[in-house]
């Protein structure tokens, strides 16, 4: 092999390497770009609607109305206000919930989330959203801060939740 | 043999150091009966009643649920639950309200404050109280942190901070 054929070898070998590191890193860099992490205290209160209630198993429904604090410097979600209804299960001390949240910010762009529980975790998943957050996908974990009834049938509470959202890149 | 100087100035001396001791122990009890409180309330308000709704004249009453977290290491009030009830006026733009505020704790005792504001600034008094709160009085201020888009059309969600002191019967 000439010297000048290795040299024509090594070079496309160098903007293969070149070009897949230069793939990567854009790779990477959207998604990087896109997806943002969140960090918030959320508070709400609401009323209980209760089905059922015995020793053994009650179901009850809740329907809360809610704001958010941002505590991270992004600020995502910060003074948003939501509305989320749920379902709850207990049963001996598992407790089980399922839920929808609708998240407005300030602009009154919307964002549909979600919501599992087991236990004191809750699970957010986001499935749809309007304006800003069109396409948005994503979730996170959050768990209570404080918990209070308000007789007769009302509660409130505050939790913190931590996660990331993914918006489609415009 | 001690001379009449000597003998007045320990007279003096012990005038002094009784005076001290009476003050001290004037001084202690009045401090540790006053205590400060700053926490962080949380409401979703409903707007129930809409007395008038004239241009110059709006009066709107209305009906509050929320939680305190307390932002302090003494933790006074945290984890209370909130209902109130109260009156909005706007007149040429500029609101007042008057209300009313039941703190209730995790064991069941409550007290109540009164509300009133003016210009974004709300004072706040206690009335009474029971159980451990019996016989409670003091002063507070509170001041919007974070006040969202409603969510839903009749309903208000904001977080206010609220310092103070009180005092309990001994």
């Amino acid at each position: 092999m000439t010297f000048s054929n290795k040299m024509k070898i090594g070079l496309a070998f160098n903007l293969r390497a070149i070009t897949t590191i230069t793939f990567c890193l854009v790779v990477f860099i959207s998604f990087a770009q896109a997806e943002q992490p969140y960090d918030i205290t959320s508070c709400h209160s609401g009323t209980i609607k209760m089905l059922y209630t015995s020793k053994e198993i009650t179901v009850l429904s809740g329907e809360g109305w809610g704001i958010i604090m941002s505590n991270h410097e992004n600020k995502i979600f910060d003074n948003c206000t939501f509305h989320v209804m749920a379902l709850i299960q207990t049963m001996g001390d598992k407790i089980t919930e399922t839920g929808f949240l609708k998240i407005m910010d300030p602009d009154g762009d919307l964002v549909m989330g979600e919501i599992t529980r087991v236990g004191t975790e809750s699970i957010s998943k986001f499935i749809y959203g309007t304006g800003k957050y069109k396409g948005i996908t994503g979730g996170g974990k959050s768990h209570r801060i404080v918990y209070g009834r308000i007789p007769p049938n009302s509660a409130a509470a505050c939790s913190r939740g931590k996660g990331t959202i993914e918006l489609p890149k415009k | 043999m001690a001379t009449i100087k000597e003998k007045r100035l320990s007279i003096t001396i012990l005038s002094a150091a009784a005076a001290i001791v009476l003050g001290l122990v004037m001084f202690i009890p009045v401090a540790q009966a006053q205590q400060s409180y700053d926490i962080t309330e949380c409401y979703s308000f409903t707007s129930h009643t809409t007395l008038s709704e004239v241009p110059d004249l709006t009066i709107v009453g209305f009906d509050g649920k929320g939680i305190v977290r307390s932002n302090v290491e003494n933790k006074v009030f945290d984890n209370f639950t909130l209902h109130c009830a109260g009156i909005r006026r706007i007149t040429d733009g500029k609101a007042e309200a008057h209300g009313y505020f039941k703190y209730l704790d995790p064991d069941g005792d409550f007290f109540f404050m009164e509300g009133k504001a003016v210009e974004g600034e709300v004072i706040m008094k206690f009335l009474s109280g029971t159980g451990k709160w019996k016989g409670i009085k003091g002063e507070g201020r509170i001041k919007v942190i974070t006040r969202g888009k409603r969510i839903t059309p009749d309903t208000n969600q904001v977080c206010y901070r609220h310092t103070g002191t009180f005092e309990l019967k001994k």
